[in-house]
């Protein structure tokens, strides 16, 4: 069994809480650049979180020349080690979703806030859920 | 001071030009909050728009902002939610202060520190939606508007900015916009607010949104379930709006005319999602509208004495796209339709709602459609909250020491 984001942008009320919450929580201010979580809007009633989705099989982990991204096992979060990290972009590049981006001298990426993610904790309307899942049911 | 940003945007429209004014420290402490800070900038016939020091935090629904238009007794000034005062904070400035008059119609792009003053003649003649849609769709991302309708444009007294497609600014601030030539604003930022104590102001802030997303007038008003939210409204023990309390009353149970609740949205750092698309699903005004909150739709029926709910929200949609404010422009249909001795008729309300696009004169809502809270038992919470750019409905949940707590932690000490 292991536990995955689930998005369901028709109740997404389109609010960015999920976006203030993972840049504050990660970096104790409010930017939207800070925010591995962006709000894209659809049309004048539609909107949508997206963030990592940990793919099964992560390009960016292939393609990162230092090694800087790897799979934590415990949570399942493709994560950044910052030391490692050179800010090359190659990571930003192979992303097919753009979830990964950088700002502020640093590449900035969804960790799953070590396995609780808070944007799914603090979604007023239910549009970000993190769901366990049993293999069998996969 | 921290959760401000030290900066305001001053506009000139005649000469086209931005520029920006550094607010010492020393004034945002002794001005604190929007409403004082807002009357220290502002100058005769200058529009000022000002945040307080929650708006843009994380925070239950802290989101307000303040328009002011002009010195004097009856001048427009009052607050508004959605997404254009967060923005604003987030391009790095306070407030702005707009002052002369454009040649022509102009309106206004804000992306951080790049200020443009673009043509809008094309935009005559358009409703809200259209120029909303018309002036934020050439930002890749999501931006805060505020923009006036045809009403400002053809001299209604209560025409209001409309802030995001949805949210009506003061009576009166549609015509001082007018009157600048002004037709819209918009904002998208990508900087950074700070808060004092960091890691104080997220535990006050998380039990803040959680306090305020669990009360029963948040469940009411959010709930996209109509059964929910009259089990909720009945429960409360202070009705609070009467107009919420008159609409959702009619919602879902009444056989006739069902409406039921599409999809819920919310403003920035929303914790309650009251804003809501609702679809009339039979009758002459069957289709899918959408109100901010449903007392804004209710004061139709406060004023116009109207209980067809499709023509009630028909006939707030109607103010909307056309830039009214619903209280007033609800207040002015109930007038006409007392003086033709047609109270209760739809069509007479909707007719009424038409005609004040362009005749419209300032009219004094009724004590029972007027915005506000019949039973606030936190009325000092309640302004602290708002003053800081926190939305009513999520104050009315907190207690003053809360909400003292909060703006401290995002204000730092004396």
């Amino acid at each position: 069994m292991y536990r995955k984001i689930v998005i369901r942008p028709e109740s997404c009320i389109g609010c960015r809480s999920c976006a203030l919450v993972c840049s504050y929580g990660h970096f104790k201010a409010i930017s939207p650049k800070l925010a591995s979580v962006k709000v894209y809007s659809m049309d004048d009633f539609t909107e949508m979180p997206l963030m990592c989705m940990h793919c099964d099989d992560p390009e960016c982990v292939k393609v990162c020349p230092t090694g800087a991204l790897a799979r934590n096992e415990k949570t399942g979060a493709v994560e950044i080690d910052h030391d490692k990290c050179i800010h090359c972009g190659k990571c930003v590049a192979a992303c097919k979703l753009g979830n990964i981006h950088k700002a502020f001298g640093l590449t900035i990426k969804c960790d799953l806030c070590g396995g609780f993610p808070k944007c799914a904790a603090v979604c007023p309307a239910g549009a970000i859920d993190f769901i366990e899942v049993k293999e069998e049911e996969e | 001071m921290y959760g401000m940003q030290g900066k305001l945007l001053v506009v000139d429209l005649a000469a086209k030009t931005a520029e920006v004014r550094a607010v010492r420290e020393a004034t945002l402490k002794k001005y604190k909050g929007i409403d004082a800070l807002a009357e220290k900038f502002l100058k005769n016939d200058d529009i000022v728009i000002m945040t307080g020091s929650l708006t843009g935090l994380l925070g239950p629904c802290t989101n307000r902002y303040g328009i002011y238009c002009g010195k004097g007794k009856n001048a427009p000034k009052g607050s508004l939610a959605g997404f254009f005062g967060a923005e604003l904070k987030l391009c790095g400035y306070d407030g702005m202060m707009i002052r002369g008059k454009a040649k022509s119609p102009v309106y206004i792009t804000i992306q951080d520190a790049v200020i443009k003053f673009r043509s809008a003649s094309a935009l005559a003649g358009k409703n809200v939606d259209a120029i909303t849609a018309a002036i934020a769709g050439k930002f890749p991302v999501k931006a805060g508007v505020l923009v006036i309708g045809p009403a400002a444009e053809k001299g209604c007294g209560f025409a209001a900015v409309i802030g995001d497609r949805l949210y009506s600014g003061p009576a009166g601030s549609g015509a001082a916009f007018a009157a600048k030539n002004l037709v819209g604003i918009v904002a998208n930022g990508s900087g950074v607010i700070e808060t004092a104590e960091p890691a104080k102001y997220w535990d006050l802030a998380m039990a803040a949104r959680k306090k305020a997303a669990q009360s029963k007038f948040a469940i009411a008003l959010g709930s996209a379930d109509a059964k929910v939210s009259r089990a909720a409204a009945e429960n409360l023990q202070a009705r609070p709006l009467a107009g919420y309390r008159n609409l959702e009353r009619r919602l879902d149970w009444d056989k006739e005319e069902p409406v039921s609740v599409v999809r819920r949205r919310g403003c920035y750092s929303c914790a309650i999602g009251c804003r809501k698309q609702y679809k009339i699903e039979i009758g002459k005004y069957k289709g899918v509208v959408e109100s901010p909150a449903p007392e804004f739709a209710g004061v139709f029926e406060d004023e116009c004495l109207v209980k067809d709910t499709g023509a009630l929200l028909r006939a707030y949609e109607l103010c909307r796209k056309n830039g009214m404010d619903p209280a007033e422009c609800a207040a002015f249909a109930g007038k006409a339709l007392r003086k033709a001795r047609c109270t209760g008729n739809a069509k007479a309300m909707l007719d009424a709602v038409k005609d004040a696009v362009s005749g419209g004169k300032r009219t004094k809502p009724s004590a029972a459609s007027g915005y506000g809270f019949a039973a606030v038992r936190n009325q000092e919470a309640l302004d602290l909250a708002m003053d800081r750019g926190m939305c009513p409905f999520a104050a009315v949940s907190l207690n003053a020491s809360e909400l003292k707590a909060l703006t401290a932690a995002a204000e730092g000490k004396e």
